[in-house]
């Protein structure tokens, strides 16, 4: 189930709302929850749920072995077997085609490509299970005793599918205990809407936009529609996960959870370095935490931090899909920094700041085609068509720049990091007490509601040429 | 400040319960007017289908499909996304919807799509870049070109060879109404058609005779021949092409005075239900016919079709093959081979042919030589709009039901066949036909 559905909307989120509010205590809550989210993920591919079981029961066992073993040493291979199963099983069902196909690009195999369907969330839950057993190691977090408590972390459907992907001691003493403030159901419904209307109003009317030039005017691309082209692609993507993002925070909220920000205005930062501080914060931060430190960081030499650096973002290509192109992605970020660390800064520094916030994004938004063309020479032809300074013969363009001319004001204001500004800020936490702005905010809310569901429902209307029967 | 967040908290759960409250108690329509289309019924429960997940997916349609105050919603959602920017000049707007679903045949297995008959009735808008509306009025944009209409032409020229030579073959590839978009920014949207169907006509081996319809049309460019919100044309549009037929073919037509003339006014066609704009809401079309002075022993108009559904009173839809004997014993006899748009064409035909055999080649399955040999028949019709002869699976489809095939997808055609079974028993009943012809 996705969140922008007419389903989850009105069906499965008002019903969880209900029961979980009749339940009175926190047992009862935290099963009816697990139940919810089994169901969640179950909706419409039943079958994985084998593997969501397995991987939490799994860790929940090894968390418990860690504890009892009370020796460093040894639990050290605990960790070592609960990482090789999680990474065997995310190679297994992600990477095992990619990886057929490049052997077999080089020696005939004996067997065929292996057929296996990607189980939703799978990239999402194996890390947040890997935190949890090197965290309970590392003596951050108490192993936990009860296995359903433990079943509701892995499978918490806010989170579960799309990220972001929450750490378990981020939420352990909520799962253990919760309380109820009304201040925390009605941000949470605040975040909830803006998710929403993030999703539906722009990240999905972009993605239209992008496919009409990405894909159907892909042989006529001309410098402005391929900019055009990938600056939506950059708006679809952003809008899109950090919608999910904030629905995400924003159900958690509703049932009394606080997960940790994901996107922090990403395409406001002033170099390569800020934008993964921005961007996808609970990846780069796991990456960081769990390979970049371990391996010593920045504390083991120049070369050994480079060399870091690219390991740490040829991770965080694959991660993203089981193709070069990924792996390009990721390298791309890397080259990036390299080139920061060892002289962009100092450049930057000689001239006015709002250089290194263009070129920053004009970077960032070139990567996307790297992300975008999983055909890397579609790629190469792409890239000829971004500087080919031809002149524009599309006919759609100028309407689809006039058609949607507010709208492309709605994505910039979006963009712009407001709660940066200090004075913003100031002005906007002595207004959020008024009684005025609340009131607002309510007809507001329902607001985005009424009009994300008639664009949901609009999206269903499906007129025909002719007779359909 | 603690009261409003609980009312906050409240009215928002409470719009969210109400719409499922509401969605259990509305009323579930069977048939969706404007979208010419069945809604999901409720698929029941089983578990092979829980197990599998197909039926969440059924449910899920199902839900969208009765959604409470569903035609609302869908109208401010086309409210609000022309409130996303502004017009271009001329007040014109380019519709994306369409084109996002555009499908690009050069890359699907044709073959396969020619059998589907559930994916030809909706393929024509492969040849289209999107809806442009203008002055109250919507076209499709043309992108076909010319290897595209190439391949049509070639079918045709397959036919001649494998026909023995006394039976004439005809092609007429028509223009639609994009073509006739006088406002000089759009320009080019015009002339591409006319090119298109020069291009069709210049493949053209020897023994196929090229319909001037598009020359004949032109001449009446000022005249009510296309409609403003239907992608089809007239009856009037329909009759200028039959001259230009019987030019190239050698017949006298009937004068239009020689007809009858009536009028189903208040009609809203595709192009409106595709766009919902309120310029052309505000320009409803009214679609003429004309009775010809001939009795035919078939019924060829359904005058019961109404509203949205009244371009189906000319042969009362798209069926098949339809035989129809008429009056005039001359013993000639005439196959059109063609898809909606050659509906209102047909009309005419009978004033010129003691037989005339329509055949919609996307629902038509038994076998076109067969049928040609056995009825003896003397002209061949292969009949176009420009976005058909352009539409690579339709061209496919002509050349696989040279004989007969089995089709995939839904064969059968229901709502033509209910549609024939109503033209026969000439039932009047005006309500049963918009059930059965949407």
């Amino acid at each position: 189930m996705v969140f922008s559905s007419l389903v989850f909307l009105y069906f499965f989120l008002p019903i969880n709302l209900i029961l979980y509010y009749v339940s009175g205590n926190l047992m009862y809550r935290n099963i009816l929850l697990t139940l919810f989210s089994f169901f969640f993920y179950a909706w419409g591919e039943p079958i994985w749920i084998v593997l969501l079981l397995f991987s939490a029961l799994f860790d929940y066992g090894n968390g418990i072995w860690i504890e009892r073993l009370n020796n460093k040493a040894k639990a050290k291979w605990v960790v070592v077997f609960s990482i090789a199963v999680n990474l065997g099983l995310l190679i297994a069902f992600k990477y095992s085609g990619f990886i057929y196909d490049n052997i077999a690009a080089i020696i005939s195999l004996p067997f065929d490509r292996p057929t296996v369907t990607l189980p939703i969330g799978i990239s999402f839950y194996t890390f947040q299970t890997i935190s949890y057993t090197v965290d309970v190691y590392r003596g951050d977090v108490k192993a936990q005793r009860n296995p359903m408590n433990f079943l509701l972390f892995v499978s918490l459907y806010h989170q579960l599918v799309a990220g972001p992907i929450v750490r378990y001691k981020t939420i352990a003493d909520e799962i253990n205990g919760r309380k109820f403030h009304w201040d925390d159901f009605s941000s949470g419904i605040g975040r909830f809407s803006l998710g929403l209307f993030k999703k539906i109003v722009i990240a999905n009317a972009a993605g239209a936009l992008v496919d009409s030039y990405l894909i159907n005017q892909f042989d006529s691309l001309t410098s402005v529609t391929a900019w055009f082209g990938i600056t939506l692609f950059a708006v679809q993507i952003y809008f899109d996960f950090s919608g999910y993002s904030d629905m995400a925070i924003g159900l958690g909220r509703m049932f009394g959870f606080h997960y940790d920000e994901n996107f922090k205005n990403p395409y406001a930062a002033n170099s390569i370095t800020d934008f993964w501080r921005r961007w996808h914060i609970s990846l780069s931060s796991f990456f960081r935490d769990y390979v970049y430190i371990p391996l010593g960081g920045n504390k083991k030499g120049a070369g050994r931090m480079y060399l870091n650096i690219l390991i740490v973002w040829t991770l965080t290509g694959m991660w993203h899909g089981a193709s070069w192109n990924y792996m390009l992605w990721g390298l791309y970020f890397a080259l990036l920094m390299f080139a920061e660390k060892a002289f962009l800064l100092k450049l930057y520094d000689l001239v006015p700041s709002v250089f290194r916030y263009t070129i920053t994004l004009i970077l960032v938004v070139f990567g996307w085609s790297l992300f975008y063309f999983e055909d890397l020479s579609k790629f190469g032809e792409f890239c000829v068509a971004l500087v080919n300074f031809a002149p524009n013969e599309s006919v759609s363009f100028l309407f689809d720049l006039k058609q949607n001319i507010f709208w492309f004001g709605l994505v910039i204001m979006f963009c712009i990091p407001w709660n940066e500004f200090g004075f913003v800020n100031q002005r906007l936490s002595s207004l959020s007490t008024h009684p005025v702005l609340l009131s607002g905010k309510i007809i507001l809310h329902i607001g985005v509601l009424l009009i994300c569901t008639s664009f949901l429902v609009g999206s269903t209307y499906n007129p025909f040429l002719y007779f359909r029967f | 400040m603690k009261a409003l967040k609980i009312i906050h908290a409240i009215a928002f759960s409470g719009t969210l319960i109400g719409g499922s409250v509401l969605f259990i108690f509305s009323e579930k329509k069977e048939i969706s007017e404007s979208e010419k289309r069945k809604l999901t019924t409720w698929p029941g429960i089983h578990l092979a289908g829980l197990l599998d997940g197909s039926l969440m997916h059924l449910y899920q349609k199902y839900i969208d499909d009765h959604f409470p105050f569903r035609s609302s919603l869908v109208e401010l959602a086309f409210l609000m996304n022309e409130g996303k920017g502004m017009k271009a000049a001329n007040n014109a707007r380019l519709i994306v919807k369409e084109r996002a679903r555009k499908i690009d045949e050069k890359k699907i297995d044709l073959d396969k799509a020619a059998r589907d008959v559930d994916y030809l009735v909706n393929a024509e808008s492969s040849a289209s870049h999107g809806l442009l509306i203008i002055g109250g009025r919507a076209f499709q944009v043309f992108g076909g070109n010319k290897s595209s209409v190439k391949s049509y032409t070639e079918v045709v020229n397959e036919y001649r060879k494998l026909l023995p030579s006394e039976v004439r073959v005809f092609n007429c590839v028509v223009p639609t109404g994009s073509s006739f978009v006088f406002v000089k920014e759009y320009d080019y949207l015009r002339n591409k058609e006319f090119a298109n169907i020069d291009d069709a006509y210049s493949f053209s081996e020897s023994g196929v005779i090229n319909v001037r319809a598009k020359e004949a049309l032109v001449q009446h460019q000022d005249e009510y021949i296309y409609f403003a919100s239907d992608h089809h044309w007239t009856g009037l549009g329909a009759y200028y092409a039959y001259t230009a037929f019987c030019q190239a073919a050698g017949l006298k037509p009937t004068p239009l005075s020689k007809m009858t003339k009536k009028v189903k006014k208040n009609f809203l066609g595709t192009l409106y239900n595709l766009t919902k704009d309120e310029s052309i809401k505000n320009n409803k079309d009214s679609v003429e016919y004309f009775i010809p002075p001939v009795t035919t022993e078939t019924n060829i108009f359904a005058e019961y079709a109404a509203g949205g559904n009244s371009y189906g009173v000319f042969l009362g839809g798209d069926i098949p093959h339809m035989k129809i004997k008429t009056s005039v014993k001359n013993g000639r006899s005439v196959l059109l081979i063609k898809n909606s748009f050659g509906n209102p064409f047909a009309t005419f035909l009978v004033n010129n042919y003691e037989t005339v055999h329509v055949v919609d080649y996307r629902y038509f399955n038994k076998g076109l030589l067969n049928l040609i040999k056995s009825e003896g028949i003397d002209d061949v019709i292969f009949f176009h709009n420009v976005f058909s002869a352009n539409t690579l699976s339709h061209t496919q489809r002509q050349r696989i039901i040279k004989h007969a095939i089995t089709d995939s997808g839904s064969a059968k055609n229901p709502a033509s066949t209910k549609a024939k079974k109503e033209i026969k028993s000439d039932d009047t009943n005006g309500k049963q036909l918009s059930d059965s012809i949407k």
